[in-house]
């Protein structure tokens, strides 16, 4: 495997007395995408600005493709396109003049900067708003834009920080595939703290908690993680509890109403099938049933109770 | 090696133009830039056609004799109510309001992540913000030139070069304000007090000149750092090296202080970094403001058609009779006499500015004043105040209320063993001492107070001649004895 597009090593950075992030360490391959993950405040944001040299770090190196950001941060900075979780778009501007300027403030030679736009909005499907004036777009076709300019001058690296945030649902399907085919031919590190979005997209999975880094894995790693240990049950004709832990791999039942019950379970996701088996054969009338996935703060929880 | 090097300046003067282009472009997408032009135009326009009126007036009552003004350039564009005046006294209520965007708005915007992340140096940014606010200047200034053209064209015989001057001397002012309005804007993402800010800071600026003028080296320095009246030299019709130096160093130090600004955004040094760049940047410029003043290293240029703003050719070669020994005049201020303000230490730098013209051309003038109290003739109205007191007590009174400290007066016995001034009635006076020869210099009652070119030429002149001619004065009626040979 060639070298990783990004190696961060030992990275901290502390804003005045407090530290924001502690002693990250990652790689991150040269295609797919990389998922980001981290409630509000963990250190996602500050991660980023540094990987794309808007901060600079306390402590620890970056490199990017190689090359030490701190040295050499107009060759690293090349090769990194980067939208903030705000998109930085000068309102005033058309889509057009915008996409040009940044193209020009990423150093392309002139003769290229045409082709480059253009490229960048047909892949992201703002080619026929060139004219049109940033501060008349849609949210939605704003984040396009934002995309657009992080993508104009075919950087071997994406960065975007909470790309989906504020986005409507329809927007934020359009924008996943949007990433999707933007990591085709590139590395893409994305961040969210939103579980689904991160198991959808990624190849690969860090999370960071408390500024630190409590899991770094492939996605299938991570599911085993978050495997649901619990379902949401309707059933008509609910029998006893001790009935219902007779059936193999229940461990514990609550009632949450009369007909409406939490079964907890360890094991494998057989139990389901077994179920409803045990509700036909006892006539319990199965009405409903759903795997309760584990909330994200519970597995950070989790996580950095493990690595503790 | 140098050819790789001339593209690199290639590339990034190519992309500060581009900054600066965006920058204009978003400046004239908004109606501020628009906005301000116009109010801008009219406020000339009101100013030009008022002061020409006033002169049409005046020709129509003197009739052909014009007798009422001597130069209707200095009336319409450059007196107290001319153009270029009324002005310049204004710009800083438009500056602000153009530069209070400038950084403000992408900090605010997060626009500025984009900029630190894309393979941008930071001076690169400052240089195109403020390329781009040196050409909105520019179309102030060309605003300004449509009123001298006409003014050019319609009076006689116009001081076409006393105009240009202060075409330059605005535009100086104007680019000085814009750089500090630049700083400003890095300061906070709010821009109603970026512009707050460059209000007091030019407010600062102005005021500066005239504080703490009673301590030696601070009176230096803050009437170096002030901007009032630099301009107004160029107004007159005199550019020197030295004032535009000024405005070039103002200049470098908010620009410079920006880029460490806007630098110390995207990293974390300890403040002691910081503030050893900030202070590195500020004494530097001083450093350079103070060698750009010394007499002899400052150029002048008189743009004035009868070169007003320069000594006479005769009173030229007085001066430069006195050779290279140097000149030492010494002011003697009485704390009781009516003109001490002269020579008190808070007008220290403006009888050195009354001495300019002349170290123009005689660079070793030393300048001294030595502040003392003795008796002086009792008027009516000081006879009052006077009445019963003892000089030691009426100099504690003057000390005390012209805010002076008496330990820096001289007392009448200390004075006269220095120098007898008796002579002069205990009057301000200045004491030329050149070689071994020395004279009087008086200032007059009349309203210029000040000697004029004459007096001072007469001194030198004094000066230089081994004996002098006797002047006697002979009254009618009872005629008195020759008293007065000097």
């Amino acid at each position: 495997m060639s070298e990783p597009i990004v190696k961060i090593e030992k990275l901290s950075h502390r804003y005045s007395r407090s530290w924001a992030i502690r002693d990250i360490n990652m790689e991150i391959p040269r295609s797919g995408i990389v998922g980001l993950l981290g409630s509000n405040g963990a250190g996602k944001s500050t991660t980023m600005n540094i990987l794309c040299g808007a901060l600079n770090q306390t402590e620890g190196t970056v490199y990017i493709n190689g090359i030490n950001m701190r040295d050499h941060p107009q060759q690293a900075k090349k090769e990194i396109g980067f939208l903030p979780q705000n998109p930085p778009l000068y309102l005033d501007l058309t889509v057009d003049e915008y996409l040009y300027y940044c193209a020009a403030l990423r150093r392309m030679p002139r003769h290229t900067i045409d082709k480059a736009v253009k490229e960048a909005k047909v892949r992201c499907g703002v080619d026929h708003f060139g004219s049109r004036l940033l501060k008349n777009l849609s949210g939605g076709y704003r984040q396009r834009v934002g995309i657009a300019q992080a993508i104009v001058h075919r950087p071997k690296l994406v960065v975007l920080d909470e790309p989906t945030n504020g986005l409507d649902p329809n927007q934020i399907i359009e924008v996943r595939s949007l990433i999707r085919e933007i990591a085709a031919e590139r590395a893409v590190i994305f961040s969210s703290h939103i579980l689904s979005e991160v198991q959808l997209l990624c190849k690969e999975i860090k999370m960071i908690e408390n500024g630190r880094i409590v899991f770094a894995d492939s996605i299938d790693a991570f599911n085993n993680y978050v495997e649901p240990h619990s379902m949401l049950v309707h059933l008509e004709n609910p029998p006893a509890v001790a009935e219902l832990m007779n059936v193999q791999g229940v461990t514990k039942v609550d009632f949450l109403s009369e007909r409406q019950l939490r079964i907890f379970f360890s094991g494998d996701q057989e139990i389901t099938e077994r179920l409803v088996v045990a509700s036909v054969q006892h006539g319990w009338r199965l009405r409903e049933i759903s795997l309760e996935k584990t909330a994200l703060d519970e597995i950070f929880k989790q996580l950095s109770s493990q690595k503790n | 090696m140098l050819s790789s090097l001339a593209t690199l300046t290639r590339y990034t003067m190519k992309l500060i133009l581009k900054i600066a282009r965006t920058e204009l472009r978003t400046l004239f997408y908004s109606p501020i830039a628009w906005f301000l032009m116009i109010v801008f135009l009219i406020q000339c326009g009101i100013n030009y056609f008022a002061e020409m009126e006033a002169v049409a007036r005046n020709v129509a009552i003197s009739g052909a004799r014009q007798e009422f003004f001597t130069s209707i350039t200095n009336w319409v564009f450059l007196g107290l109510r001319g153009v270029f005046h009324n002005v310049m006294s204004n710009l800083y209520l438009y500056v602000p309001l153009l530069t209070m965007s400038l950084i403000s708005r992408e900090l605010n915007s997060g626009t500025i992540k984009l900029l630190y992340s894309s393979p941008v140096r930071i001076y690169e940014i400052v240089f195109g913000k403020y390329i781009a606010m040196m050409v909105y200047s520019l179309v102030l200034v060309l605003i300004v030139s449509v009123f001298v053209i006409a003014g050019g064209t319609g009076i006689q015989q116009a001081e076409t070069g006393m105009m240009l001057s202060a075409l330059l001397g605005f535009y100086l002012l104007l680019c000085a304000y814009c750089a500090i309005g630049l700083f400003m804007s890095c300061l906070t993402s709010y821009q109603v007090v970026a512009a707050i800010s460059t209000f007091v800071m030019i407010g600062i600026l102005s005021y500066i000149g005239t504080v703490w003028q009673d301590i030696g080296f601070v009176r230096e320095l803050t009437y170096y750092l002030s901007i009032r009246g630099r301009a107004q030299k160029m107004l007159a019709g005199l550019i020197s090296s030295a004032d535009v130096t000024y405005f070039l160093m103002i200049v470098y130090i908010f620009l410079g202080l920006s880029i460490y600004k806007l630098k110390s955004g995207m990293e974390s040094k300890p403040v002691t970094v910081k503030a050893t760049r900030y202070l590195a940047i500020v004494a530097s410029a001083l450093l350079l403001g103070y060698c750009s003043s010394i007499p002899g290293a400052v150029g002048y240029w008189d743009t004035t058609y009868h070169q007003t703003n320069t000594l006479t050719p005769r009173v030229q070669q007085i001066v430069k009779n006195l050779g290279d020994e140097p000149l030492k005049v010494t002011a003697y201020a009485n704390l009781l006499d009516r003109y001490f303000y002269l020579g008190n230490p808070r007008s220290f730098n403006s009888y050195k500015a009354r001495w300019e013209p002349y170290l123009r051309f005689k660079d070793n003038i030393i300048l001294d004043n030595v502040m003392y109290y003795d008796s002086v003739p009792v008027t009516e109205a000081a006879g009052r105040r006077h009445e019963g007191k003892s000089l030691k007590e009426l100099a504690d009174q003057y000390s005390k209320t012209l805010n002076v400290d008496l330990a820096d007066v001289l007392t009448p016995e200390q004075i006269r063993k220095q120098i007898d001034l008796s002579g002069e009635n205990n009057r301000y006076v200045m004491h030329l001492q050149w070689k071994d020869r020395s004279t009087f210099l008086r200032v007059y009652n009349d309203m210029h107070i000040w000697p004029g070119e004459a007096e001072v030429a007469a001194a030198l002149q004094r000066l230089q001649q081994a004996t002098l001619p006797k002047i006697a004065f002979v009254n009618g009626v009872r005629t008195q004895l020759i008293e007065n040979v000097s």
